[in-house]
C-alpha cells in the first residue's frame, strides 16, 4: 500500500517542479510569448510597489540578520543557539512569506478587474485562460525568487552562527549531531493494539448480538464503533504501560544510518506515569540488543532517572546495530517507582534517532516544502481573486491560512463526536477543503535536525493517512482514492478550476463587491 | 446571416442589468438591431447612459448580452481570432500604472504575438505619431489624462486593426490633440478601416462619420448617414461668397435655367441630437442613464433665477443668446447711453454693400431694461483712460455685443 501511495504522489511531485518548465515551452512554442508576457507583468507590477518592497526588505532583515545578533547576544548553549535562529527566522519567512503570496496573488488579478485595466488585456487576441495562467507563472517565478533569496540569507546567517555562536567541543558535537543534520526518526513497530481491540470488539460484539437478538446492521455498525472507541483506549494504555518490575521491548526496524561504523543511534523517549511519584522522577533500566531480546542480550544495563513528560536520550554505538538495521530495546521499571506505571505514549513515547542524510540537502527539501506550499497559496488567492473583491478574497484566505495553521486543533474538536449525522454527512466534507499545513510544515522538523519528510511524501503524511485511515473497518478503495485526492492537491485544483471558470465566464465589465 | 461586407452586426440586442436577487433593474440596450459595413466611419451617439458603452462591451465580449445576437467580423464576441483584428480604446484609459509608456505598448504588442524587430518599429512610429516621444521612459501613472488617452490610443493601433472601436477617443485631449485624432479617424477611414466612434462630441462626430446612430434609453432611434439625417428638405441654402445685386439678378436667371448646384442645407448636428434625445424625452421613452435639465439645487447659492427647461434653451440657442446679448446690452447702457453700430461689421454679417459706411443711431430706448436693476452711475473718464479709446467707446462696445452674437 505504502509502494503504491508512493508511486501515485511521485508524479505529483514531478508535476510541480515541473509545471514551470512545462509553462514555459508551452509559452514559447504554442503561445507565442503571451504567457510569459502576462507573466512578465505580474513581476513588473509587484517589484514597483515600492512600499512594498522596502517592507519586505525591511522584514528581510529583521527576522535574518537583527534576530541573528539577539540570538547570539542571549543566554544558552551554542547549539541551542542556531537550533533557536534557525526555527524562528525560518517560520517568520514562511509566515512573511505565505501572507505576501495571498496578498499579491488575490491582487494582481483583482485590482485589474477593479481598475478595469482587464478590459484592456482581455479585447486582445488573448484567451482568459492564458491570462490565468500567466498570472500563475508570474507567482510561481515570484515565490521562486523570494524562497531563493531568503533561504540563502538564512542559510549563509546559520553558518555563520555556528562558526562564532559555538564555544567547545561539546557544543560542536551535538551541533554536527541533532542540528545540522539530518536524521531519521523510526517508531518502534506497531505495538499489535489495532489488532488487538479489533479482537476485543470481535468478540464483545458477538455476546452483544446474541444476547440482544440485533439484526439492524446500521445498529450493529454503530454499536462496534462505540466499543471500538472505548476498548481502544484500554488496550492503548495496556500496551504502553510497564508496571514496577516488569519489562517492556520495542522493536525497530530499518535502520540505516549513512554512516554504519562511525557516531551513534539515539534513543528518545518522553516517559508518563500513572500516579506520579513526589519526585515527579522515574528510574528506568534499559537494554538493547540486534535480536530478539529472549536470545542475547549484549549491551550493559542503562540506568536512568528521569523527570517525567520531557524528552530525553542516550545514545548507542552504531556498530551494535544488527546488519539489517534492527533493534531491540528493553525498559524495566524498577520495583523502586511502586506504585507509578511508566506510560509510553503511542505517538511520542519513544524513537531512534539516527544520522540519514546532510543539512545542505534537508535544507533544500525544506525550501522546496516552502515554495510549493506558497504556489498552494497563490493558486487559492488567484482563483479567489477571479471571482471576489480583493478585501473579502483577502479576508477569506486569511482565514483559511489561520485555520491551516490550526486545523490539527480543529478537526480534533469537531472529530471528536464523529458519529453524529452532520459530522458524517456535512462538516467530514468540509473540513476536507481546510489546509492541513501543521502537518507539512518542515521547519519543526529543520531545528531538529530532523530529516523533512521525502519528496515522494510531501503531499501525504504516509504514516498519519495509514493511522488515521486505518479504523475497525477495511479500507475501501473510495475511501483510499478520497484521502489520496481531497487533500490540498484537491482542494487546490477544485478551487482553481472554479477559478478559473469564474474568470473565463464572468462578465469582467460589471463590478462585483 | 451575416452580409459580406458587414463587419458588426447585432440582432435583437438586449441588455439587463439583474440585482443580486435576479430581478431586472435596468434595461440598458433593448433590441438594438444595428449594421455597420467595411471601410465606414460609424458614429454612435447617446446621452449618458443610453446604452452605447454597453453595446461596445457586449460588442467585445466583456458584457454577456441578455437576450439577441452579435457577430463583429463574423465572429462571436470574445473570439481570439476576431480580437487579433480589433483595436479597442475604452472610455478611459485604463492603463498599467507601473509601466512607461514603452512598456505599455511593448506589453499588447507581445500580446498580439509580433516579433521584436516589429514591436520597435511600431512602438516607435506609434510614439511619434501622438506625440510622446519624450514621454517614453515615465510611468503611465505620471501621465495627464491627454497623454494617457494619446497612449491609449496608440496601444489601440499597435496591431494594425481592421476595425477601430473608439469609446470617447477624445476625452481629456486638448485641442490640438483633438483635431490630431480627428484627422486619425479620416486618414484611417480613407485606408479603409471600419471605425465605430462613440462619443459625446457631436461635432467631432459630425467632422468625421460618415454614418451616425442616436441611441436613448438603450435602443436606436435614429440611424442613417449625417446627409440623410440633417438635411432640412424643405427649404434651400445657397452660400456663396460676397455678390452684388447685379450677380443676384444674375443667380436669378440661373437658377430659372436651373444650371446652378443647389444643395439642401444641414442642420447642426448638435441641434439634430437635442432634438431627437428631446422628443424621446417627451415620449417618456424609458432610460437608465442620464436625464437632461434637472434643477440646480437650492443650496448651490441664490435659487432666483432658476433654469427652466435646458433642453429647450439648448435648441433655441439663438433667442438665448439674442436676449442674452440684449441682457448685456442692458447692464452696459447706463455707460453708453447713445451707440453707433458698426456697419462694416454688419456688412461682414450679412454682405449687405449698401448698409457699408453707415452708421444707426441707437438709443437706450430700443433696448429693453431690467426694471428692477438698481441704475450705476460710472465715471465715464475712468473707462476712458482705462480702454485707452476715449474717442471710441460706442464701436468697442458694438464689436463685443456682434463677438457675443456671434
Amino acid at each position: 500500500m505504502r509502494l503504491f501511495l508512493r508511486i501515485i504522489t511521485l508524479p505529483i511531485t514531478i508535476w510541480f517542479i515541473a509545471l514551470p518548465i512545462l509553462l514555459w515551452c508551452l509559452d514559447r512554442y504554442v503561445m507565442k510569448g503571451r504567457l510569459w508576457a502576462v507573466a512578465y507583468n505580474v513581476s513588473r507590477e509587484v517589484f514597483r510597489m515600492r512600499g512594498l518592497m522596502i517592507f519586505m526588505i525591511f522584514l528581510t532583515l529583521l527576522y535574518t540578520v537583527c534576530f541573528a545578533i539577539w540570538v547570539h547576544n542571549g543566554t544558552g548553549e551554542g547549539d541551542e543557539k542556531v537550533q533557536t535562529y534557525l526555527s524562528y527566522s525560518l517560520s517568520f519567512a514562511v509566515t512573511i512569506l505565505s501572507f505576501f503570496a495571498i496578498f499579491i496573488s488575490i491582487l494582481t488579478i483583482s485590482r485589474e478587474i477593479k481598475e478595469k485595466d482587464i478590459f484592456m488585456v482581455t479585447t486582445k487576441p488573448i484567451r482568459r485562460g492564458e491570462i490565468f495562467v500567466g498570472k500563475l507563472f508570474g507567482l510561481f517565478i515570484l515565490n521562486f525568487i523570494f524562497v531563493v533569496n531568503i533561504g540563502f540569507i538564512i542559510y549563509v546567517v546559520t553558518n555563520i552562527m555556528a562558526a562564532y555562536s559555538v564555544v567547545n567541543e561539546n557544543q560542536r558535537e551535538r551541533l554536527q549531531d541533532k542540528v545540522l543534520v539530518a536524521r531519521k526518526f523510526v517508531k518502534p513497530e506497531s505495538l499489535m493494539i489495532d489488532e488487538e481491540v479489533q479482537r476485543r470488539v470481535d468478540e464483545k460484539s458477538a455476546e452483544i448480538i446474541e444476547e440482544q437478538f440485533m439484526e439492524d446492521p446500521e445498529v450493529i455498525e454503530k454499536m462496534r464503533k462505540r466499543l471500538y472507541k472505548e476498548y481502544k483506549a484500554i488496550v492503548t494504555v495496556e500496551k504502553t504501560s510497564v508496571e514496577p518490575s516488569k519489562q517492556i521491548s520495542f522493536h525497530f526496524k530499518d535502520i540505516a544510518p549513512i554512516d554504519a561504523e562511525h557516531g551513534y543511534v539515539y534513543i528518545c523517549y518522553n516517559q508518563q506515569a500513572a500516579l506520579t511519584p513526589e519526585s515527579e522522577k522515574v528510574i528506568g533500566e534499559w537494554t538493547y540488543s540486534n535480536s530478539d531480546l529472549s536470545h542475547e542480550v549484549f549491551s550493559p544495563i542503562h540506568t536512568t532517572y528521569d523527570l517525567l513528560r520531557k524528552p530525553h536520550e542516550f545514545k548507542i554505538d552504531k556498530t551494535k546495530l544488527a546488519k539489517n538495521g534492527e533493534l531491540f530495546v528493553e525498559y524495566r521499571n524498577s520495583v523502586l517507582n511502586y506504585p507509578a506505571s511508566v506510560i509510553f505514549p503511542v505517538q511520542t513515547g519513544i524513537e531512534v534517532r539516527y544520522v540519514a542524510g546532510s543539512f545542505q540537502e534537508n535544507y533544500l527539501r525544506c525550501l522546496l516544502l516552502i515554495y510549493f506550499r506558497l504556489i498552494l497559496i497563490s493558486i487559492l488567492g488567484l482563483s479567489v481573486g477571479a471571482f471576489l473583491s480583493f478585501p473579502v478574497a483577502t479576508l477569506i484566505l486569511i482565514v483559511t491560512f489561520v485555520l491551516g495553521l490550526a486545523s490539527n486543533f480543529i478537526l480534533d474538536a469537531i472529530s471528536w463526536e464523529a458519529d453524529s449525522v452532520i459530522h458524517e454527512k456535512l462538516i467530514r466534507y468540509v473540513m476536507f477543503f481546510v489546509p492541513n499545513y501543521i502537518s507539512y510544515d518542515p521547519v519543526p522538523d529543520i531545528e531538529k535536525g530532523r530529516q523533512v519528510i521525502g519528496l515522494s511524501q510531501i503531499w501525504f503524511d504516509i504514516n498519519t493517512f495509514m493511522a488515521d485511515w486505518k479504523k475497525p473497518m477495511p479500507i475501501k478503495w473510495n475511501d483510499l482514492i478520497g484521502v489520496l485526492i481531497l487533500k490540498d492537491l484537491f482542494v487546490t485544483t477544485v478551487v482553481s478550476i472554479f477559478g478559473y471558470l469564474s474568470f473565463r465566464f464572468r462578465e469582467l465589465a460589471r463590478v462585483i463587491v | 446571416m451575416v452580409e459580406s461586407n458587414c463587419v458588426i452586426e447585432t440582432m435583437g440586442l438586449t441588455k439587463k442589468f439583474r440585482d443580486f436577487w435576479g430581478h431586472t433593474r435596468v434595461i440598458a440596450v433593448d433590441q438594438l438591431d444595428l449594421r455597420i459595413y467595411e471601410g465606414e466611419v460609424f458614429g454612435l451617439l447617446g446621452p449618458n447612459g443610453s446604452g452605447k458603452s454597453t453595446t461596445i462591451k457586449m460588442l467585445l465580449g466583456l458584457l454577456n448580452p441578455s437576450r439577441g445576437l452579435s457577430k463583429v467580423l463574423g465572429q462571436p464576441p470574445g473570439d481570439v481570432k476576431m480580437n487579433k483584428r480589433i483595436g479597442y480604446l475604452p472610455e478611459e484609459s485604463y492603463l498599467y500604472p507601473y509601466l512607461n509608456a514603452r512598456e505599455t505598448l511593448d506589453f499588447y504588442g507581445r500580446i498580439f504575438g509580433l516579433s521584436r524587430a516589429e514591436r520597435k518599429s511600431r512602438i516607435d512610429s506609434l510614439i511619434e505619431m501622438v506625440g510622446l516621444t519624450g514621454n517614453t521612459r515615465r510611468p503611465v501613472a505620471e501621465f495627464s489624462k491627454g497623454m494617457m488617452r494619446r497612449i491609449g490610443l496608440a496601444q489601440s493601433l499597435i496591431n494594425d486593426p481592421d476595425l477601430l472601436i473608439l469609446d470617447e477617443p477624445t476625452s481629456g485631449l486638448d485641442p490640438l490633440g483633438t483635431r490630431q485624432i480627428k484627422e486619425l479617424i479620416v486618414e484611417l477611414g480613407q485606408r479603409g478601416k471600419t471605425i465605430l466612434l462613440c462619443s459625446h462630441l457631436l461635432a467631432d462626430v459630425e467632422d468625421v462619420c460618415s454614418r451616425v446612430g442616436i441611441m436613448y434609453g438603450g435602443k436606436l432611434h435614429k440611424l442613417g448617414t449625417l446627409d440623410e439625417l440633417l438635411s432640412k428638405s424643405e427649404s434651400t441654402q445657397i452660400e456663396t461668397k460676397h455678390l452684388s445685386p447685379e450677380a443676384i439678378e444674375k443667380i436669378k436667371e440661373i437658377i430659372q435655367d436651373d444650371q446652378i448646384e443647389i444643395q439642401v442645407p444641414k442642420e447642426k448636428l448638435e441641434d439634430y441630437f437635442l432634438r431627437i434625445v428631446e422628443q424621446a424625452q417627451s415620449e417618456k421613452v424609458a432610460t437608465s442613464g442620464a436625464l437632461i435639465g434637472g434643477q440646480v439645487s437650492d443650496f448651490l447659492g441664490s435659487a432666483e433665477n432658476k433654469p427652466t427647461d435646458m433642453i429647450s434653451d439648448l435648441v433655441k440657442g439663438k433667442e438665448l443668446s439674442e436676449t442674452t446679448a440684449q441682457s448685456d446690452q442692458a447692464t452696459t447702457t447706463p455707460i453708453t447711453p447713445t451707440k453707433t453700430v458698426d456697419k462694416n461689421l454688419l456688412s461682414s454679417l450679412t454682405k449687405d454693400d449698401k448698409a457699408a459706411n453707415q452708421t444707426v443711431p441707437v438709443t437706450s430706448e430700443d433696448i429693453p431694461q431690467e426694471p428692477d436693476k438698481p441704475q450705476v452711475s460710472v465715471d465715464h473718464n475712468l473707462i476712458d483712460q482705462l480702454t485707452d479709446q476715449p474717442d471710441k467707446p460706442a464701436e468697442d462696445s458694438q464689436d463685443d455685443d456682434a463677438e457675443k452674437d456671434r
